[in-house]
């Protein structure tokens, strides 16, 4: 995937007018970070989108609380030779076929295995938004799906940015040869295409899980897909917050506390990490949609989530087969997925022209 | 020989799919039994295109896929073939390349075949006695997986013990002069000249490499050769300039001049070139999920086949809890065969045995009612109940995917804690193959290789056959009554081998294993698709063991 | 100049090397399967098994196979495990089809990208820059598959506007060859043009609040002028940076995901064969393939920026 450079202005404001609006208010003695809140705080569209996105998250957690009561099915239940009932009538949940044999031999073949789709409230949440060629019900499975994609997406994130931010403090406060030997190691991650290297690992570990070093993974632990998607976007993440600290290590307030003797921990945290928040929390939002996307990509080519796992990628690999017959199969999980990083990428606008309008937040190469 | 799925792409079950086609349609009208040779011959034409699907190799030596194999019916010829025929005479035996059926002595152990005189090969050279045991060391040499059906002739340990070092068999000999070979079995072998008419057995000129030869391949003996050959691309035949028209009346003559063949994998793409007029025969599977909507545009032009296939879950009688009969009879109540076949879109008739219904073997089994109840109390008997079980399936093909997937629920609902692992079709075989995997139950299927019950029972279901790396026998069958009778029935002499008595032993064989032992979960016979173009006359489209035969295509 | 020219293709190689012996490790050490079974086939006795592993010299230590499988790839030599093709060979097949859909997709993407851009911030505030931002929001968050999926069903299955998949070779059918791309190209490019038009927007955004450019418009220069001469000019540099990289990426195997959903047999398709059937010389060859294009397109432009800044090349 490309890399992202964050620029300015998705808000209802200009830069420009956003900054005369501040003259307007009054910022003395407000701290950068009530300010930032406080312009979030008007960008209702921003917020909305956040909004989303929770709700989508939740819906999704929360999936094995609900989802089987309101469909009436488990998220693995298959149903090939079952029927329900909508509106009244009584409708094979899989179409059923047959062979006949004609007078000369002929065969003809009526294909069937053709289920039924989106009922919306019909049959009394059944089936809600169709079923699949097992007669499993898609709605539970997207919500269970995008339990488990959301949770490698989510959890990736976290975990490359706590290397990342690590790996570029280190790099970036010490230089030399530490510096030299962690920009060697982003260089090699780098020159992998993303896709590749997540296949690869992804593939090679699900096989027989990973058994080294005392950790034990079988091949269809979350965990997997999860380290590999974390692994490939530290770069991403890494490159740009180690420019920055480059750059923050020059400054006098930094050689003032080096001269003083304080240590290089102390260094860290009160002077350094404190002036790349506002990057990293831009960034974060970037690299979980990045994250959501490449879980999704990964295991439609059966390098990520493995089954029986549903996951949103997953379920648009299966509805492959399927998709002149019933097209809902690939196009509703779809749809979450684009909802999902629609509404991350906009939020994550929204906060980066909240924490500094004029920014120049980018991701260097 | 197991279907090998490919990856899916959009469009449809893959459907790469090895299998020797039976039952069909007639030519035309009306029921011709016989040999359809008569009705299609002397319809030449220029060029016939083809899409085809993907396959290993085009060395007849190495080729273990009937997508290369239903091309060898017209390029690789054998001493002996199968009749160039549909229906039952498919099953046919006639000499090809031996001018007539061999002469054997009584006790069935001595073969020997006399060549006919003046044919050539596609590049010009004789075809010599002496290059059917060259063709066979080669097939050693190259680590063939054609190999194990030669185990039976005199003199072959030595080749089967270190195979690249293989220099001769003995029990082969050929007499160059006399244009005669014979060979020489160890014990009687009811089919010896089903073994003979595989393309591992059709005789290449005795000088070939003993590697893989991919472009071009191996000079032809048949009417036609392959002139180029592209892997996962295309492939060209034409006519052998040496085969004289005539020479060799057991095989059709020929139609098209040349055919042009692209090779695609993805089923929907190669279903379109066929709509599209750019080809006038798809090989490929129909994608199912557009049978309906083409069945309704270009239903004339259509056609399925049975084949000569089953579809079963194996269930490992090492492990537990199949270790146990009530356990394997649980699951044999348990499914229902007619949503399996509803989960491959249609594609599939519903059996009960082992054997393929074309078989005149063949004894239909009616035993199982789909009976859920039943099962439940056939697990709890068993005393498994609750214990894990992990069913094993291709993750890759959407198809075996499902009907993994399927038997994990079936597995849950009757009382077992069900889980599922779901492998790649290019390793798939292997992993369950393996002892060490120690799989419990899971997907698998077979096509025959060729028409005779030692195919089946004695590769699959024999339990002197066990290895503990590419085992064949998944479930580890082995009773030894059934063994025994296995061994024997594959033993006879070929007066005996097709007789009333050694078939309805052969049912018997079958009965017991699927009823008495319940030791597979047989549930479907496949069915394939052939699809033409408009310009395609069906009156012409025989389908032999090995598939249509393009050799017999005509034009309207 | 030529020492830090030097200096960056012995980087370039160093990391190859690196990579390579990377995806060695990642293929044989990881899952511990045994190759030699699975090449040996159905039939296979013992016998079999461990000629292959001799062959092959899959007893040897794994820096030693490492050693001989680099030997045989830059020697042309290389075959796969399962159907005993030359890996360089079937590469080279895949790289018309390759370049032919990267290249397309890269003129649609920076066309459009440059102009997506240039309109929105030129038109800043207004109705077409918001609606603009929201496509270009949309298009950065659809995965390519399914965008690719859906565009092959609706435009080529349930009807027959554009052909359903495949490759036509150029010099078949210049035609079959263009039509047969559209879809594949629009749906590689779509995610790139929302990228790309938000990245161009926000620098020429930027730039246009530069000293220099303020003192150009005070000049008297009209804001098309300054727009064009100046802001344009400056706001594109980073935009070729992020240009090379993708189209790097992209070429090396990037477009793996638009080749499998439209069945274009390139190099991606092939990785992707190659990873299913856990087949390691392909997968070593077209990895190399991939970090060669990336390493190689990023010195590149390192190369080119410490021409144009002398700054740059006493780092």
């Amino acid at each position: 995937m490309a890399t992202s450079e964050t620029g300015q202005d998705f808000t209802l404001d200009t830069a420009a007018e956003l900054a005369s609006e501040e003259r307007g208010r009054g910022i003395e003695g407000k701290s950068p970070w009530f300010l930032a809140w406080r312009r979030l705080r008007r960008n209702w569209i921003g917020l909305g989108f956040l909004l989303i996105f929770v709700l989508i998250v939740a819906g999704c957690l929360l999936a094995p609380v609900y989802a089987s009561h309101v469909s009436h099915q488990g998220v693995n239940d298959t149903n090939v030779g079952g029927t329900v009932t909508v509106n009244g009538k009584k409708i094979d949940v899989v179409s059923s076929g047959g062979v006949t044999v004609g007078a000369n031999g002929q065969l003809t073949v009526k294909p069937g295995g053709v289920p039924i789709g989106p009922q919306w409230w019909h049959a009394g949440g059944r089936y809600v938004l169709g079923a699949d060629s097992l007669g499993r019900d898609i709605a539970t499975r997207i919500l269970y799906g995008g339990e488990n994609s959301l949770q490698v997406g989510i959890v990736s994130a976290a975990i490359c940015a706590f290397v990342a931010i690590v790996l570029a403090l280190l790099a970036g406060y010490y230089g030399g040869v530490l510096d030299w030997v962690i920009t060697r190691f982003f260089d090699l991650i780098w020159a992998f295409p993303v896709i590749l290297l997540g296949i690869a690992l992804g593939t090679a570990l699900a096989i027989n899980g990973f058994h080294h070093f005392g950790i034990n993974l079988s091949g269809s632990s979350l965990w997997i897909p999860t380290f590999v998607i974390s692994y490939v976007y530290i770069p991403y993440l890494a490159r740009p917050l180690r420019g920055q600290i480059l750059s923050l290590r020059q400054t006098e307030f930094v050689e003032a506390s080096v001269a003083q003797g304080a240590s290089p921990l102390r260094i860290m945290f009160s002077e350094l990490l404190p002036n790349i928040a506002s990057s990293i929390l831009v960034l974060f939002t970037l690299i979980v949609a990045n994250t959501i996307l490449t879980e999704a990509a990964l295991s439609f080519l059966g390098a990520g989530v493995q089954p029986p796992n549903p996951s949103w990628g997953t379920l648009i690999s299966a509805g492959q087969t399927t998709i002149v017959t019933a097209p809902w199969l690939s196009v509703a999980p779809g749809i979450a997925i684009v909802l999902t990083v629609l509404s991350l990428n906009a939020f994550g606008d929204a906060l980066r022209d909240a924490l500094d309008p004029r920014a120049k937040v980018r991701i260097e190469h | 020989m197991r279907s090998r799925k490919r990856w899916s792409s959009v469009g449809g079950a893959a459907a790469v799919v090895m299998a020797l086609a039976l039952v069909a349609t007639g030519c035309g009208g009306g029921k011709k039994k016989s040999a359809s040779t008569p009705s299609t011959s002397g319809k030449t034409f220029a060029s016939l295109k083809v899409v085809w699907g993907d396959t290993d190799y085009m060395d007849p030596g190495l080729s273990y896929r009937l997508e290369s194999w239903q091309l060898f019916q017209n390029i690789y010829e054998g001493l002996v073939g199968q009749k160039h025929a549909s229906g039952a005479a498919s099953a046919d035996i006639v000499p090809v390349l031996a001018e007539s059926m061999p002469t054997v002595n009584s006790a069935g152990t001595n073969y020997k075949f006399t060549l006919r005189k003046g044919l050539k090969y596609s590049n010009g050279k004789p075809i010599k006695a002496s290059d059917f045991p060259a063709t066979i060391v080669r097939d050693f040499r190259m680590n063939s997986p054609g190999v194990g059906f030669y185990s039976n002739i005199v003199g072959s340990d030595a080749c089967e013990k270190t195979p690249p070092k293989c220099a001769s068999i003995s029990g082969i000999v050929a007499d160059d002069t006399a244009g005669t070979v014979e060979v020489k079995l160890k014990k009687p072998q009811s089919d010896f000249l089903y073994v003979m008419s595989l393309p591992f057995s059709s005789p290449v000129p005795a000088g070939t490499p003993a590697k893989p030869l991919t472009n071009p391949p191996p000079p032809g003996s048949g009417p036609y050769y392959m002139t180029s050959y592209q892997p996962h691309k295309s492939f060209m035949i034409k006519r052998n300039p040496f085969y004289k028209k005539g020479s060799i009346p057991t095989v059709p003559q020929g139609n098209p001049d040349q055919v042009v063949g692209s090779i695609m994998t993805d089923e929907s793409a190669s279903a379109q070139q066929v709509i599209s007029g750019a080809a006038d025969y798809d090989e490929n599977l129909l994608p199912t999920d557009r049978l309906a909507q083409i069945q309704k545009k270009y239903g004339d032009k259509v056609k399925f086949f049975t084949t000569p296939s089953t579809y079963y879950f194996f269930m490992n009688q090492r492990t537990p809890p199949f270790n146990k009969l009530e356990a394997r009879q649980a699951v044999n109540y348990a499914i229902d065969r007619d949503q399996l076949v509803k989960i491959r879109g249609g594609l599939g008739r519903t059996t009960q045995n082992f054997l393929p219904p074309t078989y005149p073997q063949y004894k239909k089994i009616d035993f199982y009612k789909h009976d859920l109840a039943k099962a439940k109390q056939l697990v709890q008997q068993s005393g498994t109940k609750g214990m894990k079980v992990t069913v094993f399936t291709i993750g890759d093909d959407q198809v075996d995917k499902a009907t993994g997937e399927y038997l994990q629920g079936v597995l849950k609902q009757i009382g077992w804690n069900a889980g599922i692992r779901e492998l790649a079709s290019g390793t798939y075989f292997t992993v369950v193959g393996n002892q060490a995997t120690k799989a419990q139950i899971g997907f698998t299927d077979w096509f025959q290789d060729y028409p005779y019950p030692t195919d089946w029972f004695n590769i699959l279901e024999n339990g002197e056959n066990i290895t503990s790396v590419h085992n064949n026998n998944y479930s580890n069958v082995n009773f030894p009554a059934v063994n025994k009778e296995i061994d024997r029935l594959g033993a006879l002499p070929p007066d005996q081998a097709n007789s009333k008595s050694t078939n309805d032993a052969w049912a018997k064989v079958d009965h017991d294993l699927m009823v008495k032992y319940a030791s597979e979960v047989p549930y479907l016979n496949g069915l394939l698709t052939d699809f033409f173009s408009s310009r395609m006359d069906r009156g012409c489209d025989v389908t032999t063991n090995f598939y249509a035969d393009f050799s017999q295509f005509c034009l309207k | 100049m030529l020492a830090f020219l030097l200096r960056r293709v012995f980087g370039m190689v160093v990391v190859l090397a690196v990579v390579s012996f990377i995806v060695y490790l990642v293929f044989v050490k990881i899952p511990g399967g045994d190759p030699a079974q699975r090449i040996a086939g159905r039939t296979a006795t013992q016998a079999n098994i461990v000629a292959i592993r001799d062959k092959l010299s899959l007893d040897q230590p794994f820096y030693v196979q490492w050693y001989k499988m680099m030997q045989q790839l830059f020697t042309g030599k290389l075959i796969s495990y399962t159907d005993q093709l030359s890996v360089v060979g079937q590469i080279w097949q895949g790289l018309p089809v390759t370049f032919s859909l990267s290249l397309g997709a890269a003129v649609i993407w920076l066309f459009f990208g440059v102009l997506v851009g240039v309109i929105s911030a030129v038109t800043a505030g207004r109705l077409s820059d918001r609606l603009i931002t929201v496509l270009a929001l949309i298009g950065v968050s659809m995965p390519v598959f399914w965008l690719g999926i859906i565009l092959r069903y609706g435009l080529a299955e349930r009807n027959s506007l554009f052909p359903d998949g495949g490759y036509v070779a150029l010099t078949s059918s210049p035609l079959q060859w263009f039509y047969h791309l559209l879809l594949p190209w629009v749906t590689l490019a779509v995610l790139f043009i929302g990228f790309y038009g938000r990245v161009l927007r926000s620098n020429i955004l930027d730039t246009i609040n530069e000293d220099y450019v303020r003192t150009a418009r005070a000049k008297g220069l009209s804001a098309r002028r300054v727009l064009i001469k100046h802001a344009l000019r400056n706001s594109l540099i980073p935009i070729v940076t992020l240009f090379g990289l993708d189209f790097a990426a992209v070429l090396g195997g990037g477009a793996i995901l638009t080749e499998t959903v439209y069945d274009l047999h390139g190099v991606g398709f092939y990785a992707r064969t190659a990873i299913g059937n856990l087949d390691l010389p392909p997968l070593m060859g077209v990895t190399l393939y991939g970090a060669f294009f990336i390493v190689f397109f990023s010195t590149l432009v390192d190369v080119v920026y410490a021409w144009l800044d002398p700054r740059i090349r006493v780092r």
